[in-house]
């Protein structure tokens, strides 16, 4: 059986640095949850999840997001089949291990919820056949935060189905060169099939086994409850941010190689599950604050056991 | 979120922050009560802002209302474990009203609170030692008395019969007795963990070993390895199986226990004076 490292380390050899990007990526993969990546164009987004999808296999969709987008273009539609003379279910681009939402905030409101609603219930509904996603089935998403033209805001209900929300800023000047280096003459070309579609769901598995003790538990709730009523933020975290801490601080140290959990990975977690589950008052932006220094403030505050 | 619109019109008359604990053991629960008085009659007070909590963690609130012949009273009463040997300290707890005398909006505050953390033993100590001074501080002044009295007794002996007998003078009081050097926190730490061996003995431990790898208050493992560097890589060892045995899995837990206690052994036998 492959390890998450091998599929870490594959990826890491595609993406030239973005290590935070990379983790999170596996780690979402490991925890069975959907990842968000928020960023510029031209940092990696897409490549990252292209990389991690040809890394362990299975089938993979990219589906662009556009105004004009309808449900069925993600889900699937029924198709008059004139041999048979009857509706046939042609299934969509949702069904894959791997789908990769590109501008997720670029498609309208009913067609997010079509794959929200996949994310969340894992399967998906196109006429009258209820089918299930395959197994494991995991949304990479990208959004540009800073592009707001012809854009669709995700409400806050959707984003919270999201597992991790991952900040991809731009690479440091030594990096930025290795890309100029490495991609200027030839294409991106991810390392395929590191590891299988099996071996993801014995990881999955493994994580799920991994110990979190009482005392880690509190922390993760300790820390999503002090989102709420804290000063700049409308809106707190709700119950599902503490069990988003929970998977991932498990999968954190599984990926680290312990059997158990510890206050440390909860705490590194935190940014990356909160930001997209908290909404920010309007004074923060009157006060020329920033949500995660804001985060930040919070996960220090509330000490670690 | 308390948009300017909202700020409710409130006369607060009252506003205070007590714990019923002063000292208090890592991982003990206290409880600390918000109470505030206004002269409205109101059904709830959603406005007041709580403490924000340093080393403790919140494990739970009550929230009770009391009419009163004047207004309203409000507790809230957080209950709350403290984290790691220091001090949990509570932020004011505030509301932002707008004062009907003047119609100026106002921030109303209470004061801040601390609480000691200390170890169990000192816990007792500290309580047992306020309790003895107590008791030294009535016995000086009985003793006080007594002297007092024996000495107006014995003039007036002395002036009914002559040649009077000397009254002894009391025994000088034995000069004050020096204090000894202060124990090495982390020895004590090891000393009061292998005698419980309980979460909370560990807890002061690892706090201990946190802050002698240069961590501060609140600190987490990967904090004080950050702090350590390669400054000590036998302590960055110890810190290791200390996290194990404080959050590893039930079966973990007890050998890597016996681990830290040999590990802790062999590092303070090889820093003892002429190791």
């Amino acid at each position: 059986m492959s390890t998450p490292h091998e599929v870490r380390d594959a990826l890491a050899r595609t993406i030239v640095g973005q290590r935070e990007v990379v983790d999170a990526l596996v780690m979402g993969l490991l925890a069975d949850g959907h990842v968000l990546l928020e960023g510029m164009p031209g940092v990696a987004k897409t490549l990252a999840c292209r990389a991690l999808a040809a890394a362990v296999g299975g089938i993979f969709k990219r589906v662009q997001f556009t105004p004009d987008l309808l449900p069925s273009d993600i889900i699937g539609t029924r198709v008059f089949d004139q041999r048979s003379g009857e509706f046939v279910t042609v299934r969509g681009p949702l069904f894959a291990n791997i789908v990769l939402a590109d501008e997720i905030n670029r498609a309208p409101a009913k067609v997010q919820s079509a794959l929200l609603e996949g994310m969340q219930e894992r399967r998906a509904t196109i006429g009258p056949d209820t089918l299930p996603l395959p197994r494991p089935f995991a949304v990479l998403a990208t959004m540009n935060p800073f592009d707001a033209d012809g854009t669709y805001a995700l409400p806050l209900a959707q984003l919270d189905r999201f597992l991790l929300n991952v900040r991809v800023g731009y690479p440091s000047r030594e990096d930025e060169r290795v890309i100029v280096d490495r991609f200027s003459a030839a294409t991106a070309e991810p390392e395929r099939n590191i590891a299988t579609l099996a071996d993801v769901e014995q990881w999955q598995v493994a994580v799920r086994a991994v110990h979190l003790n009482d005392r880690v538990r509190d922390y993760a709730v300790d820390l999503v409850r002090a989102t709420r009523g804290a000063r700049y933020i409308a809106s707190g975290a709700s119950p599902r941010a503490a069990l988003a801490l929970a998977i991932l601080a498990r999968a954190r140290a599984y990926m680290d190689g312990r059997s158990f959990a510890v206050p440390d990975d909860v705490r590194e977690l935190a940014p990356g599950v909160l930001r997209h589950r908290v909404a920010f008052d309007y004074r923060l932006a009157i006060d020329g604050g920033d949500g995660d220094t804001v985060l930040a403030e919070i996960v220090a505050r509330v000490p670690a056991p | 979120m308390a948009h300017a619109q909202n700020v409710p019109v409130l006369r607060i008359t009252a506003l205070g922050l007590h714990a019923d604990q002063r000292v208090v053991r890592p991982g003990q629960s206290f409880h600390v009560t918000v109470h505030v008085h206004i002269r409205e009659k109101r059904a709830r007070l959603d406005e007041l802002v709580l403490p924000a909590l340093t080393n403790a963690v919140d494990l739970g609130d009550e929230r009770r209302r009391v009419p009163a012949a004047d207004g309203t009273d409000f507790y809230e009463t957080l209950t709350v474990a403290a984290q790691t040997i220091g001090t949990a300290t509570f932020t004011p707890a505030y509301i932002d009203a707008i004062d009907p005398g003047t119609g100026r909006g106002m921030r109303y505050s209470s004061q801040p609170l601390s609480v000691r953390v200390v170890l169990g033993s000192t816990v007792a100590d500290a309580n047992s030692g306020a309790l003895a001074a107590l008791l030294r501080k009535a016995a000086l002044t009985v003793a006080a008395i007594a002297v007092v009295l024996a000495v107006a007794i014995a003039g007036l002996v002395r002036l009914a019969r002559r040649p009077k007998p000397v009254v002894n003078a009391a025994p000088a009081a034995p000069p004050p007795r020096k204090a000894g050097p202060v124990a090495d926190p982390l020895r004590e730490a090891l000393r009061v963990y292998r005698a419980r061996g309980d979460d909370d003995a560990l807890d002061a431990l690892r706090s201990v070993l946190f802050t002698r790898a240069g961590a501060g208050p609140g600190a987490t493992f990967a904090d004080a390895l950050r702090a350590l560097g390669s400054r000590d890589p036998e302590l960055g060892r110890v810190l290791a199986v200390a996290e194990r045995a404080r959050f590893g899995p039930v079966h973990e837990r007890a050998p890597a226990a016996r681990d830290l206690l040999t590990l802790m052994d062999a590092y303070l036998t090889a820093r003892e004076p002429g190791a």
